[in-house]
């Protein structure tokens, strides 16, 4: 987005933190940093107020104050002249805001003690960059990927695959996929509710190697947990610096003996050394399917356009991912089962020993561990049935119509539960497979060996 | 009340923290730039180095009213003082004071290089002509974010 005049927008997402003076009605001035300036409009800016400091003080004595700002790509610098308007507790704007201080406080295990008290919006008077105190290299205008005829094609690409995709794996591989070739985003991932909506877990991911299926998030943790719950969108910016601000509050608070209202820092899912995330939530109707979450390493890796276009291809995902769930279940009713087929004698091969532990729900294969929860029970009801009687052939209805999986009665996500149990099994346990047969139904198919035991205690 | 720098912030001042100056005009209209430099002079004065063509507003506010307002803060974990009082001399910068500012922006570039950003940035910036503000620091106040901040040191939390 250009704009004809004042800093970049970039300048306003927090990479650098700005400076602000103040003055108190008795002439002393103030200067302290500030960890966000969010771009208002043209006009008008808002300063985050988490604690009523000098800086708030001052302003209700004297409204002006003078902040500069730093584009984080060239390091010019920006002074804006402002006159204090009033302060927002609620609404848009405060929403956005608290937003991001939400999830940073979530991740420094500071949820409801570092929280915006107000949005304090400010008019800028008058706004000057600052010349000749830095040399600026010269800069190539970071490029979208191809330009807008690329956008479209890539726009198109996902949202074909969102229309077409036979089954939900395909569906969220292609998209991953898409994202990544078409639209440059290296490192995504899709999360689901789980059965209770208490906890998000990771049905696909690109970019993370093995590592990334499986991951969980609690609903309301961390940015994608807040996004989750709040079911907006967040896009967040040389999170370094962020998390050191939070940190040093968190400290403070330590110092001043208010520990036991803090708890443990949570780690960011995903990359460990990811600059930028932006979380975007997969909403249909009043129903949230699920978050699309991607990270980069740069310390500007999604700007405002990153931000628009995922909006796009987030509601073509949360609709073509609540078809394909509408879709497969109504393949469960129409279709008579296959035959059942009894494996003939023992599966060559290796000797695989499951463990189940009854009362977290937990596979462990060998002594590592492989799945829990529902598609936990749902594995172990498979294993049980082909180590008992030789099945192989399973349909999606039985699994929901088996009370002990606890699967709920409507929009039970049982695909998503078996897309994440084949994605961990080759990963983990390649040995056994279960491939789809088509219209809601599966086989269990083995090249090792099963033996299966259950483990009460942890 | 007087202020007396303990050691610690000492050496807080002359480590290579970020410097935020703040001044105002006649008519309360604050304004604040960056320090690149700082010397402590005695247990209660301190000089700061400014890029001249960037000080233009902080000098006429002090020939004004000779009030300022200085932050030093520890890029790395917010760690942050700051100091008001009266700036008792503006003088040119000598090759010495150019010196101490070199020396600060080497020390400053590594505080920056801790926070992710590169080292080159700091040798892109401008040090001449310098101007030294001398401040007589009349109040020293705990600036690290958090709910404390803005206590005035020497006082119980």
């Amino acid at each position: 987005m250009k704009r004809t005049c004042g800093p970049p927008l970039r300048s306003f997402q927090g990479v650098i933190p700005s400076l602000i003076a103040t003055c108190a009605r008795d002439g002393t001035p103030n200067v302290t940093y500030l960890s966000q300036v969010f771009h208002v409009d043209e006009r008008h800016v808002a300063l985050s107020c988490q604690f009523f400091n000098k800086t708030k003080q001052n302003v209700l004595e004297n409204p002006r104050a003078t902040v500069i700002v730093y584009d984080p790509v060239t390091f010019e610098s920006w002074r804006l002249e402002l006159t204090y308007l009033h302060a927002e507790e609620s609404g848009p704007l405060f929403d956005s805001m608290s937003l991001r201080i939400q999830a940073i406080a979530s991740h420094t295990g500071m949820s409801g003690i570092f929280k915006l008290l107000s949005a304090d919006v400010y008019r800028v008077v008058a706004c000057e960059k600052q010349d000749a105190f830095i040399d600026v290299p010269e800069i190539v205008e970071r490029d979208d990927p191809g330009g807008p005829r690329s956008e479209l094609r890539g726009l198109q690409l996902v949202s074909q695959q969102a229309c077409r995709a036979p089954d939900l794996d395909t569906l969220l591989s292609t998209v991953l996929e898409s994202l990544e070739v078409a639209l440059g985003f290296e490192h995504a991932m899709v999360l689901v509710p789980d059965e209770t909506g208490e906890r998000l877990f990771t049905v696909a991911s690109r970019g993370y190697g093995d590592g990334g299926v499986g991951a969980e998030v609690a609903m309301g943790e961390g940015l994608i947990g807040t996004v989750a719950r709040e079911r907006r969108l967040l896009r967040l910016s040389g999170v370094e610096n962020e998390m050191r601000y939070s940190r040093a509050i968190r400290t403070t608070i330590e110092q001043a003996g208010g520990r036991r209202d803090l708890r443990p820092e949570i780690p960011l899912p995903g990359l460990a050394d990811a600059q930028s995330h932006m979380a975007l939530p997969l909403v249909v109707g009043d129903r949230l399917v699920g978050v699309l979450a991607v990270e980069s390493k740069d310390r500007l890796g999604f700007d405002e356009w990153d931000e628009t276009f995922l909006e796009i291809i987030a509601n073509q995902v949360a609709f073509g991912l609540d078809n394909v769930v509408l879709r497969e279940r109504g393949k469960d009713d129409a279709a008579p089962a296959p035959a059942p087929q009894t494996a003939l004698g023992a599966a060559p091969g290796p000797v695989k020993r499951f463990r189940f532990f009854r009362h977290d729900d937990c596979v462990f294969v060998g002594d590592e561990y492989l799945i829990r929860n529902v598609p936990g029970r749902i594995l172990w009801k498979l294993l049980r049935a082909h180590v008992d009687t030789g099945r192989t052939e399973f349909s999606n209805r039985e699994l929901r119509l088996d009370p002990w999986l606890g699967l709920p009665a409507l929009r039970d996500n049982l695909e998503s539960r078996l897309v994440l149990l084949r994605k961990r099994l080759e990963l983990k346990c390649p040995e056994i497979r279960l491939p789809s047969t088509g219209r809601g139904h599966f086989r269990l198919e083995a090249s090792c060996k099963i033996e299966l035991e259950e483990a009460s205690g942890s | 009340m007087g202020v007396s720098f303990s050691r610690e912030m000492t050496e807080l001042i002359e480590s290579g923290v970020s410097i935020l100056v703040g001044t105002r005009d006649a008519a309360l209209v604050p304004d604040c730039m960056r320090g690149i430099g700082a010397a402590v002079l005695s247990s209660s004065r301190v000089a700061l180095y400014l890029y001249e063509p960037l000080a233009k507003r902080a000098i006429a506010n002090i020939a004004d009213n000779g009030l300022l307002a200085v932050t030093f803060s520890r890029i790395i974990d917010h760690r942050s003082i700051q100091l008001k009082g009266r700036v008792i001399q503006v003088r040119a910068a000598t090759l010495d004071d150019e010196a101490l500012s070199q020396r600060y922006l080497i020390a400053f570039s590594e505080q920056v290089a801790l926070a992710g950003m590169p080292r080159s940035v700091i040798r892109r910036v401008h040090t001449s002509p310098g101007v030294v503000v001398e401040l007589e620091a009349t109040d020293a106040f705990l600036q690290t974010p958090g709910p404390g901040a803005g206590r005035r040191m020497g006082e119980p939390a």
